[in-house]
């Protein structure tokens, strides 16, 4: 004790020193030290700031005993800075609202009284209502005569509130005026009449209101913190402990707590032995109060064992809430860990045990449901087969990872045969159908797709995804008529897709050059007149193609009329030129159109390039190489044709024509031009994302053994920033979604997930990658 | 997302007819431009519902993965019965003035 008290004589030091230890202790929290330490100063040096700094210590050691519980000692304190003789209407503010707050309420008003016209009054009476309720009954006395009849309205309403005179309690709280100290407490007896209603939304209105300084928002906080998420979350980790006790103490019943163990042993992650004993205990109490909560806290013990379980922790399940009627066996339970730990050849034997077990309970899947489950198990299992690498996929990975003693096995039965399986269970639903399609397409099992592919159909003649791939199909197997069929079909179902409109054009044209190879022009024109319905920007092409059908059926003067169509549509000579030489060379059209078509390409090529040129004619390679045309002096004329745009870096782009070029360079995989381009539009058009982003794909094009993470992600990081400050649109967020797809392969561009880069890279690519750079490795481009 | 069948207030042997007359229901009481967060919970539990396809998917590969115990509490906490706490009471448990 002599310790406690003893004085803080500090001879050796400047009273600067002395000072600056004060004000740390203030800091500090130590208001005592600081107190003791500021009345030296103030005797030694009466400044103002000597004064302000006895005045805080002063306060906050106040403030601090009473947070203490010794009010008392915090109002002799308080007694103690009044006798300083200070006049300042500010401090003696202060000195009233402390005094208030501490239920020294007269010596708060009399204080106040030395102040003339005090904007503070208002805020000292509140304090002062919540001493005089807080000291109920004898609070009554502390008031001002003025502040009764409030008072005893809010004490008439507890008594009404408490014995659930819902109405008496809003009759009487109505007699309270907004201005009243008693203000805050009507709006906290508000609260409580919509909370013991159970209208939170209400209750929450009416405190959400309250002063956090005043001690009805103190009072409401436990109510307020079991019912507003967004207020326990707000509060700090020791406010939500000591509101969370308060609350089980108000409102709380064993249930609660014993969940709230649960929830704390389960989400420590460990054993799961210690939550199973929490659950026998709470179990009873559960069915008692909630049982139609039982199977949902059975579900959370089922997942809990499936992510961090062990084989121990079935029985224990069984024993406290007895075994899932749809899965007696957990062999459900056993297939989804086994799934979790990626342990894929376990997990199918799982489901193959758990489908038996379906199968032998139909009474648990009634009105024929078991049939639906058992298909759906078979096409999940049949995914999880198609994820493993069969022995086709095998060869494709490199020897280390081929012959690795841990790689996944080709699981038994095979995707093909679960998804047969499911079919064979359930006829009649799309996804099975779909399921084997789709493999037999991505395992390029072209005959048996188009066996899947027509079955679906019989069933689902309007699914349009299948017609469109069927189309795809059959066109791949030159059935030009029955893919145009088919497209047409899939158009109907999506008639304002636009991607649906450009397939259907290319399937007439396709249609259209068979035709006109087979001599049967009429039937072409009416294609090619059917192709023009769907340009897509497109029509010039289709006008070269059709002039060349006509020059090859003998009517030049119609040729001659197309081919003028098409350089005014066009606009660009080269482009033109190029499109009938290729036209010329693939329909086997006379020498002389050859001749003439092959003069006319030299000589545009000859011309200074331009921008609309350069943007055409890569346009019409691209659409060559896309729709996998080939033809005799392909390469000659193509390596002409990016000489050509090798000189058109001179020309004047604009930021359009730059994004188009950019896009037809990717498609033909000219990678060293596109870098070039996509760094003269980077330059450029500082601000469009596009241009690092096709610098970053003309990486990705080079297939996954060769792609340089370290200089896509840079470009991905620079695209991803420009992307961002772009207005929201459907462009900024497909652009977006692209960076970050891009950013998952790059992660997956580890040796071991080589073979999901490669399929990833299959479904953007069309799977046509080469190491091998068409024109990058013969010369410069 | 909790239960589908306790965001909708259904039982478990639930038809499509029921279900869609519930949904119905919950989305004219809860419309998206008043209740956002409610109104994507009841899309989000209908569409894993919606018919026998969908509902037997959930029940094979879903049921019960988004459960919490934290969830159930909340639900007891919201539907308990509310004891009336005197004046004396709340003061006595909230110490600190």
């Amino acid at each position: 004790m002599a310790r406690k008290h003893q004085r803080h004589s500090l001879p050796h030091l400047s009273l600067a020193d002395v000072k600056a230890r004060a004000e740390w202790a203030a800091r500090e929290g130590r208001f005592q030290q600081a107190l003791e330490l500021a009345k030296q100063i103030y005797k030694v040096l009466p400044s103002p700031e000597n004064q302000q700094l006895l005045r805080n210590a002063y306060l906050g050691r106040a403030r601090q005993l009473r947070e203490q519980g010794c009010q008392r000692d915090a109002v002799t304190m308080l007694q103690g800075a009044l006798q300083l003789g200070d006049a300042d209407p500010a401090w003696l503010e202060q000195l009233a609202e402390e005094l208030a707050v501490c239920g020294e309420v007269r010596l708060a008003l009399e204080t106040l009284r030395r102040v003339s016209e005090s904007p503070a009054t208002g805020r000292v009476l509140g304090r002062a209502a919540d001493a005089a309720v807080r000291q109920a009954p004898a609070g009554r006395q502390l008031l001002p005569e003025m502040l009764h009849a409030d008072y005893d309205r809010i004490m008439q309403a507890w008594a009404h509130l408490e014995a659930g005179q819902d109405d008496q309690v809003r009759a009487v709280l109505q007699g309270i005026g907004l201005r009243s100290p008693f203000a805050e407490w009507k709006l906290l007896l508000r609260g409580f009449l919509a909370y013991y209603h159970h209208d939170d939304v209400r209750a929450l209105e009416n405190w959400q209101r309250l002063d956090p300084e005043r001690l009805p928002a103190r009072l409401a906080a436990p109510f307020r913190f079991r019912i507003d998420p967004a207020y326990r979350v707000a509060q700090q980790p020791a406010a939500q402990v000591a509101l969370q006790k308060q609350a089980d103490q108000l409102q709380g019943s064993p249930l609660l707590q014993l969940l709230r163990a649960i929830q704390a042993v389960l989400a420590r992650d460990g054993s799961l032995d210690q939550a199973f004993r929490l659950a026998g205990n709470v179990l009873p109490l559960l069915r008692a109060e909630a049982p139609h909560l039982v199977p949902r806290l059975a579900a959370c013990f089922y997942w809990a064992m499936i992510t961090v379980g062990g084989p121990d922790d079935v029985p224990r399940y069984q024993r406290i809430f007895g075994a899932p009627a749809d899965d007696p066996h957990f062999y459900r339970l056993n297939a989804l860990a086994y799934e979790r730990a990626q342990e894929a050849a376990e997990a199918h034997k799982y489901w193959q045990k758990f489908e038996r077990d379906v199968a032998a309970n139909p009474s648990v899947w009634p009105g024929g449901q078991a049939d639906r489950a058992r298909a759906l198990i078979w096409c999940h299992m049949g995914h999880n087969a198609a994820r493993v690498p069969d022995e086709e996929q095998m060869k494709l990975l490199p020897p280390f990872l081929r012959h690795h003693p841990g790689r996944p096995r080709p699981l038994s039965p095979s995707a093909e045969q679960c998804f047969r399986k499911s079919l064979e269970l359930a006829p009649d639903q799309l996804e099975p159908h779909e399921a084997l399609f789709r493999h037999y397409l991505a395992a390029r099992k072209e005959a048996k797709a188009i066996k899947a592919g027509h079955d679906l159909l019989a069933r689902f003649p309007d699914h349009v995804p299948t017609l469109e791939a069927m189309g795809g199909l059959l066109s791949k197997e030159g059935k030009y008529a029955e893919a145009l069929a088919l497209f047409q079909r899939a158009l109907q179902g999506n008639p304002l897709d636009r991607r649906l409109r450009g397939r259907v054009g290319t399937a007439h044209l396709l249609l259209a050059r068979a035709h006109a190879e087979a001599g049967r022009f009429d039937q072409a024109r009416a294609e090619y007149q059917a192709a023009l319905a769907f340009p897509d920007g497109n029509s010039a092409s289709v006008l070269c193609k059709w002039a060349a059908c006509e020059f090859k059926a003998g009517d030049t003067a119609r040729g001659e009329e197309l081919l003028g169509q098409a350089l005014a549509e066009s606009g660009s000579r080269l482009a033109v030129a190029h499109s009938m030489l290729i036209e010329a060379i693939r329909l086997k059209l006379p020498g002389p159109f050859k001749t003439r078509f092959n003069q006319e390409f030299n000589a545009a090529l000859a011309e200074p390039p331009t921008a609309a040129a350069a943007v055409a004619v890569a346009d019409t390679v691209a659409a060559h190489q896309l729709g996998g045309v080939t033809y005799r002096g392909q390469k000659t004329h193509d390596k002409k044709v990016t000489a050509y745009l090798d000189r058109a870096r001179q020309a004047e782009f604009s930021e359009d024509q730059l994004e188009r070029l950019g896009a037809a360079l990717l498609a033909i995989r000219a990678v060293k031009l596109l870098r070039a381009y996509c760094q003269l539009g980077a330059r450029k058009f500082r601000h469009n994302p596009q241009f690092p982003f096709l610098e970053a794909e003309s990486y990705f094009v080079l297939g996954p053994s060769r792609c340089p993470s370290w200089k896509v992600l840079p470009l991905l990081d620079k695209a991803q920033r420009l992307a961002e400050a772009l207005p929201l649109d459907e462009k900024q967020q497909a652009l977006l979604r692209d960076i970050q797809q891009r950013r998952d392969m790059i992660g997956l561009l580890s040796p071991l997930s080589l073979g999901m880069f490669r399929d990833m890279f299959e479904q953007m690519f069309d799977g046509d990658y080469d190491d091998e750079d068409d024109y990058d490795d013969e010369g410069d481009y | 997302m909790t239960d589908p069948y306790a965001v909708l207030g259904l039982p478990p042997d639930s038809d499509d007819e029921a279900i869609r007359r519930r949904y119905l229901e919950l989305v004219r009481q809860f419309s998206p431009e008043h209740h956002p967060e409610k109104f994507a919970a009841i899309r989000r539990a209908y569409d894993s519902l919606r018919d026998l396809n969908t509902r037997l998917r959930y029940r094979l590969f879903e049921a019960g993965k988004h459960e919490s115990v934290d969830a159930i509490i909340e639900e007891i906490t919201c539907r308990s019965t509310r004891r009336r706490v005197s004046l004396k009471t709340l003061l006595s448990v909230v110490r600190k003035p």
